[in-house]
């Protein structure tokens, strides 16, 4: 896990991120452990409290649960919340822009289907 | 769970303000950074917090109850100071053991363990220690003791980046296990910047600042990209730290990061950055 | 008060070696006087007398005194130990100690008398045997060597470099001025002395006293030095 700490991005929020790819890898398997705040925090030597944020954030969103003296666990169905939440994000960042841009250069929604399709040709 | 309340707080030396009615609150649990140029203060604070020296002007409670001379609410804290104030001719097992006379929840095997781990020798005296021992040995005793609340003054003053490494990695272990306050009083900021949680910042003597991490980062941001392309968009702004390179330029914008015209950026084709704690440090305190 | 007491156990764990060492040379000193005496006393028209050990526990408890400040003082502060409880738990200590050798001064006045002809201070000053009064005023005087060694090592601790010159001229002016207001008064500062010693030395009780008191105003003074003391090199 590799986080860029010069980077916009709040490092509570990469860290998620990282862990819902490693999720997506099939690093961390559905209904298995993964580190905890501290190991994470240790790890990446940075505040344990911003690592638990991490770790909440994805708690609240159905990606992981804890189990009682144990650890933090891959919530079951974990890689669909995740695809289904990053198509989402997907659709708001790429989506909606390119259909923005493509009404500013007046380009039809059939001519975007044939440059989606050339381009998956590649 | 202890909370420190320094209430306005003068120390006069003489004609010399050294603290000039600072008022704070410590709350439990947190990892503090003291931050200040040399001779702001942050000793003196640290000072006054402990019982060592006394204030000309208002007080310290440590859990509602006075500092001054008050056993209970000191027993509270480990203070490891810049000073060595340990008998030169101990050994290091020693002083280990006599602090556990004091702060009975000392944890001596946990201290024999990381003075392993440092490559500590315990059966050395204290003056045939270098300076980074020194500092580790000291360190080594803070973290042991499992007190409430642990000052560090300078802790990784002499010590190589190896140990510096595994210094930040045993405060974290020990803070995340076992939760604390910590206050850090340090020059180097950009190692401590995201182990901090909160920043205090004493400039001459005064507060300055004392707010999250986030917080204070957020308050600004960086840009970079070519020279001419940026100062077109920092022109009007309130910047800091400017770096160049060739073409090559970059700024801190002094705004909050909510506001960043990302579309100017975008047609200008500049870079947002986050913020660094240390250049935020340096313009905050500059005379 | 255990906690008052963990302070003096750190302050006597120092002392325990050095205390090993004098009763040794003690020990040491007395075979070699009881060696001379049988030599000697073989001898006909020869006349031998013992003593000293009494005061030389004086001076031991005196440079103890003066001892026992600033490294604890400045192990107390790095454990966060209140100067008051310092102060308690060392004087405490330094009391027992001279409570202790005092002891051990009497019961060795005892115990040499027997082997050899010796003469403990208290009956040297007092011309008298009694080992109560021996053990309290031995006690008493100790008390006094090691409080004013406290206090001196306190004040010279606290005393920046001119206040330490000052302290240091002090005794040695107050003598010199008593003297010029002794010739110029026509020697009434002698009477007032002489007067004192008489009192002072003349009842064991009266010295007691006065010694005890003596003590108490030290602590005292240590008290006060050392309620605001600052650390400093």
């Amino acid at each position: 896990m590799l986080l860029d700490f010069n980077s916009e991005k709040p490092i509570y929020l990469q860290l998620a991120e990282a862990i819902e790819d490693d999720i997506l890898k099939g690093i961390f398997e559905e209904d298995t452990q993964v580190p905890s705040t501290t190991e994470i925090s240790i790890n990446l030597k940075i505040n344990p409290a911003t690592a638990g944020k991490g770790i909440n954030l994805l708690v609240d969103e159905g990606i992981l649960y804890k189990k009682r003296g144990v650890g933090m666990f891959v919530c079951n169905g974990a890689k669909e919340t995740i695809l289904k939440k990053r198509k989402e994000a997907f659709y708001n960042n790429f989506v909606l822009s390119l259909l923005e841009e493509a009404s500013k250069l007046q380009i039809s929604k059939e001519e975007i289907i044939s440059m989606v399709e050339r381009g998956q040709g590649r | 769970m202890s909370t420190i309340e320094v209430k306005n707080i003068t120390m006069n030396y003489g004609p010399v303000k050294a603290l000039d009615d600072v008022s704070l609150i410590i709350e439990p649990n947190k990892i503090y950074g003291l931050l200040g140029r040399n001779g702001a203060g942050k000793t003196t604070l640290l000072n006054l917090i402990t019982n060592k020296i006394f204030p000309t002007q208002g007080n310290v409670l440590i859990d509602g109850e006075g500092a001054f001379e008050n056993d209970r609410a000191l027993n509270k804290i480990f203070y490891m100071m810049e000073k060595n104030l340990y008998p030169e001719g101990m050994k290091v097992k020693e002083i280990y053991k006599w602090t556990r006379e004091y702060y009975s929840l000392f944890d001596i095997e946990y201290a024999m363990a990381l003075s392993e781990k440092f490559g500590l020798n315990v059966n050395k005296k204290i003056k045939s220690l270098s300076t980074g021992y020194t500092s580790i040995f000291k360190a080594i005793a803070a973290l042991a003791s499992n007190a409430e609340i642990i000052l560090l003054d300078e802790p990784v003053l002499g010590l190589d980046a190896n140990h510096r490494n595994m210094f930040y990695k045993e405060l974290i272990a020990n803070y995340s296990e076992n939760p604390k306050t910590i206050i850090i009083s340090t020059h180097l900021i950009e190692e401590v910047e995201n182990v901090l949680e909160e920043v205090i910042i004493i400039k001459e003597g005064k507060l300055i600042e004392k707010r999250s991490v986030e917080e204070l980062l957020n308050s600004a941001y960086v840009i970079s990209g070519e020279a001419d392309k940026a100062d077109v968009y920092l022109k009007g702004r309130r910047y800091i730290g400017e770096e160049g390179l060739g073409k090559f330029k970059s700024a801190t914008v002094i705004e909050d990061s909510s506001l960043k015209d990302e579309a100017l950026a975008k047609e200008l084709n500049l870079d947002f950055a986050k913020a660094e704690l240390q250049k935020l440090f340096i313009s905050l305190t500059n005379s | 008060m255990n906690n008052t007491w963990k302070v003096s156990k750190y302050v006597f764990h120092d002392y325990k070696k050095s205390m090993l060492v004098y009763y040794g040379v003690i020990l040491g000193i007395f075979i070699l006087m009881t060696a001379a005496y049988l030599k000697i006393s073989a001898e006909p028209n020869s006349r031998i007398e013992f003593s000293g050990f009494g005061f030389s526990a004086v001076v031991f408890l005196f440079i103890s005194g003066l001892n026992s400040f600033k490294a604890y003082f400045k192990f107390m502060q790095a454990n966060n130990v209140s100067r008051k409880r310092f102060f308690l738990g060392t004087m405490v200590i330094l009391i027992l100690m001279a409570a202790l050798m005092a002891s051990v001064d009497a019961v060795c006045n005892v115990v040499f008398k027997q082997l050899i002809p010796y003469e403990g201070l208290f009956t040297q000053v007092f011309k008298m045997q009694s080992f109560f009064t021996d053990i309290l005023w031995s006690f008493s005087l100790m008390a006094f060597a090691v409080s004013s060694g406290w206090f001196i090592t306190m004040l010279y601790y606290r005393c920046n470099k001119v206040m330490k010159l000052v302290v240091s001229f002090a005794p040695v002016f107050t003598f010199i001025l008593l003297g010029i207001i002794d010739r110029l008064s026509m020697g009434i500062v002698q009477r007032v002395v002489k007067l004192f010693l008489a009192v002072v030395l003349g009842s064991p009780y009266l010295s007691i006293v006065y010694y005890l008191l003596c003590s108490v105003v030290a602590f005292g003074l240590c008290y006060i030095l050392i309620r605001r003391m600052p650390i400093k090199d």
